[in-house]
């Protein structure tokens, strides 16, 4: 690596979701000449179930897999001084610190790892404070009130940014932890720290916030999950992306040497439209930035350029996510054979709804889908198959109670006395799991201090 | 060639879908430079809204002709989000599929552009 301008930090993505390929980081670690490991473990939802999981035992309420992942990595991770950042902290960045701490001293790297916690975006246990205090947290989307669900709320998180990544790492940390740190602040905050970005460089922000959102995702950036998928050469050992950033904004994205998968035009482009609002004003806790004025450029086989990231101040408010306890379901599924595989099917749909009908559940919704027969695009495919071989009906409840679901589905066995020809592809009955709903909301800047916490 | 052609946008674009809360984003892109002022005289928001008039009652488009692309908002489409809806496909990844089945027609000089026998046989 030389100084200067030309100086490119090379920044692995190690994981796209929780449950994603635990490989996928050490092998970046070892075969990709990476300065910086960084790994997302968070979706919408996921906090609320890190916080049952914490309400249970006080010691857990974060992701896991993030132990294995990293006993695995680490011991590479320390020789070739690859650093680590990811918001596996979940609800409990310390205890997850602590986690990782023990095992970094069981696997004698002791004073060769520094690992920090950053904490203060969750918000759960400020809520009814704040709210007094004058924070509508009406819903973002909707506009709806907040006391329609304050007593249900299951976790409330905000979205924090690079700045706290940036700080642990000037700390000395080599292993970052936190908690919602929004997805590509987790590369922003590296990129601040190797290249000394200041908190309004505000183009070169936007830049750090593109390298991220290209490799936040895993592999779906690198040929997974791509719209032309027949291209794609070596899917079955897809290489998780690599973006190198120089000191003036410029991103190379590549991927893990060795690997599967793609890196062209089209795949990056896919992933740069992915989860956008308006490609104008995306806004992150770091910077709002433009996706309108990026250059895509293919330089090689896997090697793409993208340029011109321009960004402006931050909105004084950060987003929270949110999310409340809003019922149970479950769904059964049952095959049913030709001959009038669909007809069979749409008559064991009907009796379903006249059985768990006349029982008076207080059911909040019901819904059948023939999955084979057009299920998912539903009418959109311009040719329906002709009379299929087999169809799955899909009926699914919703209810206030788990017991009202549950007597559905003892109910939906009675079904074995319907139409012919069918198997029950749920082995027992159905899971009754509770229905977490969304409610994402804002709140000030100033009312979220996150804080790095070494250990 | 000479006369209209009526091909599904796939045939032209390429797309990828994803949710933010009970809102469905879907991100096409020309697959030639060529295409995209089809796409933008052809797949508008209205065009948009009418193919998933069943689930989506207003539809914006954002153009970002840097990449060729547009993207769509669909507020509302997953509920109120992709853990809490009983639908199938809950956080509308395959929304951008559904979309890329939208029968476009091409101009005359744009149909020539198709060029190869192997674009046009998936109309």
């Amino acid at each position: 690596m030389t100084l200067g301008e030309a100086r490119r930090i090379r920044i692995g993505g190690g994981l796209g979701y929780w449950g994603d390929d635990t490989s996928a980081p050490g092998r970046l670690v070892r075969d990709g000449d990476l300065d910086y490991l960084v790994m997302d473990f968070l979706a919408e939802v996921t906090m609320s179930i890190l916080q049952k999981q914490k309400q249970r035992d006080p010691t857990l309420g974060y992701a896991a897999d993030v132990v294995g992942i990293l006993r695995d990595v680490l011991p590479d991770a320390v020789r070739r001084g690859v650093k680590i950042v990811c918001n596996a902290g979940g609800v409990n960045p310390i205890a997850c610190a602590d986690r990782v701490r023990q095992m970094a001293d069981e696997l004698g790297l002791g004073d060769a790892v520094t690992v920090a916690a950053i904490v203060g975006d969750d918000l759960l246990g400020r809520v009814d404070e704040l709210h007094t205090q004058g924070v509508a947290f009406a819903n973002l989307e909707t506009g709806a009130d907040f006391d329609a669900i304050k007593e249900r709320l299951a976790c409330a998180n905000a979205y924090i940014g690079a700045t706290s990544v940036r700080d642990a790492l000037a700390a000395g940390a080599n292993v970052v932890l936190g908690g919602r740190i929004a997805d590509p602040s987790l590369t922003l905050g590296p990129l601040m720290f190797e290249h000394a970005w200041a908190d309004s460089d505000w183009d070169l922000l936007a830049a750090g916030i593109v390298a991220g959102h290209l490799v936040e995702c895993g592999a779906h950036s690198t040929g997974g999950n791509h719209q032309d998928w027949q291209k794609v050469e070596g899917l079955e050992d897809v290489g998780f992306p690599i973006v190198e950033v120089t000191a003036d904004g410029e991103i190379i994205m590549t991927k893990c040497p060795g690997t599967g998968g793609r890196v062209a035009r089209e795949t990056v482009v896919e992933q740069l439209l992915y989860e956008i609002g308006d490609p104008t004003t995306y806004l992150t806790p770091d910077v709002t930035v433009d996706f309108t004025t990026l250059h895509v450029e293919e330089l090689a086989d896997d090697a793409v350029r993208v340029s011109g990231a321009t960004g402006r101040a931050a909105p004084d408010t950060l987003k929270v996510s949110a999310a409340y306890s809003d019922g149970y379901s479950g769904n059964t599924l049952y095959l049913y054979s030709a001959p009038d595989a669909l007809a069979r099917a749409r008559r064991a749909g009907e009796i379903l709804d006249f059985r768990i009908g006349r029982l008076g559940l207080a059911l909040t919704e019901t819904r059948t889908d023939f999955i084979g027969a057009g299920a998912v695009h539903e009418g959109r495919t311009p040719h329906t198959a002709d009379e299929p071989c087999e169809v799955v009906l899909r009926y699914a409840v919703k209810a206030d109670t788990a017991d009202a679901v549950r007597r559905a589905f003892v109910e939906a066995s009675t079904i074995f006395h319907g139409p012919p020809g069918k198997t029950n592809l749920i082995s027992g009955r159905p899971k009754v799991t509770e229905v977490l709903s969304y409610w994402p909301t804002l709140v000030s800047r100033e009312a979220v201090v996150p804080e790095v916490v070494i250990l | 060639m000479t006369g209209a052609v009526r091909v599904p946008l796939r045939v032209l674009a390429y797309g990828r879908s994803g949710d933010k809360g009970g809102t469905a984003n879907i991100g096409i892109a020309a697959r030639r430079p060529e295409f995209y002022p089809v796409l933008l005289r052809e797949v508008t928001a209205e065009r948009v809204q009418s193919h998933f008039a069943d689930r989506a009652a207003t539809v914006s488009r954002f153009e970002l002709s840097n990449l060729h692309a547009l993207n769509f908002l669909l507020p509302g489409i997953l509920g109120k989000g992709g853990s809490s809806t009983l639908r199938l496909d809950p956080q509308g990844k395959a929304l951008a599929d559904a979309l890329l089945f939208l029968p476009v027609d091409l101009l005359p000089h744009e149909a020539d552009l198709l060029g190869d026998a192997g674009e046009r046989s998936e109309g």
